[in-house]
């Protein structure tokens, strides 16, 4: 597959094992690092084939095209790079931070930070008295991670058994929930690791002007006091995006979950999909602790799927009318996968469109189309599942987006019991494609009542779909009450998937409402 | 499922044998936990692969059905067995084993589980969420006002030698604890525990918001007994006083690990896989046989479906598949929008 380049962004295990990977499939690919130097012992796999290319000191300027072409552009020693690739993976390292400031305590001879330990196991070197007690300080002020945790654990193991050095852990929750790790503490303990947990209670920390430091608490469990004069403090650390990886997101265009990964906190990209098509992202640019080599695979799925896709090529995208576009970018704005892209008027990459139909619903113009999804396609549902008159149930128009209140509508039906009503579940591929018109198509064609079923919060696929539909469902409410109508005929609701009960419920009250209003 | 839809999707030809009558395993039995907005347990995921699974021209998915015998020359070769009696033979170049987990059962433990009615666990409540959409005294019906979850029941027991966190339960409780809190407010939580672990990308101020719904206690209730009303009064040492205390529930939620699947050690025995010291499947591949997912060891649905993709991979290597084909994904082949009609009843 000579089309396939990929561009890896990262210089870790994570990274090489891609690259690796993708090389061994035939893939072009380009290791990008922003450090002068790739870890040489590593990269030698992917340097030994001409197909491939190692860009050392290179850092991402700007990014434009989409899948199947993106034009990077690289600032290098003082000048600019530029390459074309079919597909980007993000596989940056994250950074950790040193939680010095939780504690209040400087950093110096009695205090290091985790990874200020020796890679080695070995005891870090001490000035003066040789090192007889360590004390570990564990997300006693914000929640550790098992990644850490394990870290920590392993550290005081060795320490303990190896060097006979006195090891206590001040932890708030022992973080376990990783591999191994509960069998580490219980190993840790009876090696004589100490424990010391806190829930309601924390330690005082204080240190003096030579920077030593005393921890003194009381033993929740024993209520005995404490006071603590270790030789060493380690401080336990927070894993964070490094500001690069933050700032590749930014510069293509990328979601970013709570604490700033560049993926967004939304199930649907589980596990390597990021918002575009054809960008992935991996291992320490996506989350805290994840193994390479699983994310690894997981990235190499994708950019070869992404690869396959651009090759299969898409079909029902959406398209714009040049002869009715004004140029507003409203649907450039609007386009939650970045598949609208800006040459000298906007156009739709049609790889790279989700068919969501956010943007045919926002353009001021009508001037977007997307097969199959057009205003005739809806009338035509509509119409067709209307009951036969004379009518004895109230006829209901349920626009439920596919991923979510659709299958949770198949599995409702399936159960056989249905509703005094009768109910045409319109299936949209997301909930963002129904405007105002197609919903007061609903009550021009017979609807007695409409309901529009999106997916929860933060759980759209289109990130903003579900707002959307709420949004135009209220300007549809405020329409028909000027209008003197009856806005309890309309009803906005979210769903997922798995939420079928929910469904019954709304749909039964919905038709009782329905019937109730019919017989004032 | 997501290793099998993985594998089809780069050309293989794939096989699911599936116990139950359906596919999805435990995830497919959830609610959803949503507040407001989603709380990003994963369960709602599993309908999509079910339905690419499904509809997948390359895969075909045998429920109620067990592999019966299975053996290898150069290939393997196994009779598929229905639940009815009809059986198949089928034949494979490499075999997945992602069997998943079965959740501990704590009727030993000194709980009452099985005698008394309003003890239940974490799947029961799962299963009771999914059904009544709110949580329910399965006594009598009515809506529970106290409520107690306790975690770790058959985890990171060196007693029963699981030494284990199951990892997905302390997620599980508090998700369901908030849905019920916010659906049911007049409700009061009291969530036994040992450590509270992380899950999720907000787990900072989902816990925050934890604590101030619920009530906290670090110990693990070491007895129940059952009142008149049907009410359980659970014993426990907290580290507020030297004695043990007593409170009284309305409905106890037990959080249940996970243990190695039935049958788990027979099927890597025929296969000639070994097994982790755990009785998991840890890490091990052996000649064309992988694992994957819960079956490795405790691990969330994130971590499965990603495992699966893992797996898949590793697979394809093993297969000698290189590259992606082209395809139109399930969900494009779909006309865009569609319909189905309930005619209503009567
Ligand atoms: C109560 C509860 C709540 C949970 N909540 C969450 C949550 O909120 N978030 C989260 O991330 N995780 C949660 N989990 C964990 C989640 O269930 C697992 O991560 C996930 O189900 C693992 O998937 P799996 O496919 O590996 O295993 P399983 O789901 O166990 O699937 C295994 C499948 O294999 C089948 N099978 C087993 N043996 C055989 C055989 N011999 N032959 C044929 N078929 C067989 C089974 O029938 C089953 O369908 C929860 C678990 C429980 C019990
Ligand atoms: S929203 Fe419509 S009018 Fe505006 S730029 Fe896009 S296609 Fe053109
Ligand atoms: S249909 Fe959706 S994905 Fe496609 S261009 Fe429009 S907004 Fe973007
Ligand atoms: S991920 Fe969980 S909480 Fe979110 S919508 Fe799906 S089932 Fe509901
Ligand atoms: S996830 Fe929580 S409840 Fe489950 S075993 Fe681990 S610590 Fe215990």
């Amino acid at each position: 597959m000579a089309d396939n380049r990929v561009c890896i962004l990262g210089n870790n295990p994570c990274a090489w094992k891609i690259a690796d990977a993708l090389s061994e499939t035939g893939a072009e690919v380009i290791l990008a690092t922003r450090g002068q130097s790739p870890h040489t012992q590593r990269v030698c796999r992917v340097t030994g084939s001409p197909a491939q290319e190692v860009l050392c000191g290179a850092r991402l300027a700007s990014c434009r095209g989409g899948i199947g072409h993106f034009d990077l552009t690289f600032s290098r020693n003082g000048g600019e790079v530029l390459r074309t690739v079919s597909t980007v993976v993000i596989a940056e390292s994250d950074e950790r931070r040193p939680n010095h400031a939780h504690y209040g305590l400087t950093p110096g001879a009695g205090v290091t930070p985790l990874s200020g330990l020796p890679d080695d196991g070995n005891l870090p070197p001490m000035t003066g008295s040789p090192l007889k007690h360590v004390a570990f300080l564990n997300g006693l002020v914000a929640e550790s991670h098992p990644a850490i945790a394990g870290e920590i654990m392993r550290a005081a193991l060795r320490f303990q058994s190896e060097h006979k050095v006195q090891c206590t852990i001040l932890t708030r929750n022992l973080k376990v929930a990783g591999d191994g790790l509960e069998a580490l503490s219980r190993e840790a303990r009876s090696a004589g690791v100490l424990f010391f947990k806190f829930t309601t209670s924390t330690p005082t920390i204080r240190q003096d002007s030579e920077g030593r430091v005393q921890l003194a608490f009381i033993d929740e469990l024993t209520g005995r006091e404490f006071s603590l004069a270790p030789d060493l403090v380690v401080l336990d650390e927070t894993l964070a995006p490094s500001p690069y990886a933050v700032e590749l997101g930014r510069i293509i265009g990328l979601e970013s979950d709570p604490i700033g990964f560049v993926q967004g906190d939304n199930v649907h990209r589980l596990t390597a999909l990021t918002n575009r098509r054809g960008v992935v992202v991996a291992g320490p640019s996506r989350g805290i602790g994840l193994d390479p080599a699983v994310e690894a695979s997981n990235a190499v799925l994708e950019a070869l799927g992404a690869a396959a896709s651009t090759a299969g090529g898409a079909s029902q995208a959406a398209e714009i009318e040049p002869g009715r576009c004004i140029r507003c970018l409203t649907c450039f704005r609007v386009c939650p996968y970045r598949a609208v892209l800006l040459n000298t008027r906007p156009t739709i990459l049609p790889a790279a469109c989700e068919r969501c139909g956010i943007c045919a619903a926002e353009c001021p113009r009508e001037a977007i189309r997307i097969p199959g999804q057009e205003r005739e396609d809806l009338r035509a549902l509509i119409t067709s599942g209307r009951s036969p008159e004379p009518k004895t149930l109230p006829y209901i128009v349920a626009f439920c987006c596919r991923r979510s209140a659709g299958v949770a509508a198949k599995a409702a039906l399936d159960t056989g019991k249905g509703w005094d009503a009768v109910v045409n579940v319109i299936e949209v591929p997301c909930a963002g494609s129904i405007t105002p018109e197609s919903i007061l198509s609903a009550f021009s064609m017979g609807a007695d009542g409409a309901l529009v079923l999106t997916c929860h919060e933060d759980n759209c696929h289109s990130r903003q779909g579900n707002r959307l539909a709420r949004t135009r469902v209220d300007q549809v409410s405020d329409f028909l009450i000027q209008c003197g109508y009856d806005a309890t005929r309309l009803v906005f609701k979210t769903l997922a998937a798995n939420m079928e009960t929910e469904l019954d419920t709304i749909l039964s009250e919905f038709s009782a409402t329905l019937r109730s209003t019919a017989n004032r | 499922m997501t290793a099998a839809v993985e594998l089809a999707r780069f050309g293989a030809e794939v096989d699911i044998v599936e116990r139950n009558r359906r596919l999805g395993g435990h995830a497919a039995e959830f609610a959803c936990k949503a507040l407001e907005a989603c709380v990003k347990c994963g369960a709602c995921l599993i309908a999509q692969t079910i339905e690419t699974a499904v509809t997948h021209p390359r895969i075909s998915a045998y429920t109620d059905s067990r592999i019966e015998a299975i053996t290898r020359r150069h290939r393997f070769t196994y009779t598929i067995r229905k639940t009815s009696g009809a059986s198949m033979c089928g034949d494979a170049d490499a075999v997945v084993i992602a069997t998943g987990f079965r959740t501990f059962d704590p009727s030993n433990k000194p709980y009452g589980y099985g005698r008394f009615p309003n003890m239940i666990t974490n799947l029961d409540l799962e299963r009771m969420l999914r059904a009544n959409a709110k949580a329910i005294r399965p006594s009598d019906g009515v809506a529970p006002r106290r409520i107690a979850f306790i975690q770790c029941v058959g985890s990171r027991d060196a007693k029963l030698g699981h030494l284990w966190c199951s990892q997905f339960c302390c997620g599980a409780a508090l998700r369901a604890a908030r849905l019920i809190k916010h659906r049911q407010p007049e409700s009061f939580i009291t969530i036994f525990f040992i450590d509270i672990q992380t899950f999720g990308r907000d787990f900072e101020s989902f816990y925050r918001q934890s604590q101030l719904e619920f009530r906290f206690i670090r110990a693990i209730p070491a007895d129940a007994f059952q009142l008149e009303d049907s009410g359980i009064r659970l014993s426990f040492m907290d580290d507020s006083s030297p004695q043990s205390r007593e409170e009284i529930f309305d409905l106890v939620v037990l959080s249940t690990g996970m243990l190695p699947p039935e049958g788990l050690a027979q099927t890597a025995d025929d296969l000639g896989l070994a097994l982790a010291p755990s009785g998991y499947a840890g890490t091990q591949a052996h000649r064309g046989v992988f694992a994957a997912g819960a079956v490795r060891g405790p691990m969330r649905i994130e971590e499965t479906i990603a495992d699966a993709r893992h797996t898949a991979c590793r697979v394809l290597a093993f297969l000698g598949i290189k590259g992606g084909i082209p395809e139109t994904p399930v969900a494009e082949r779909r006309p865009l929008a569609s319909r189905l009609v309930a005619p209503g009843r009567g």
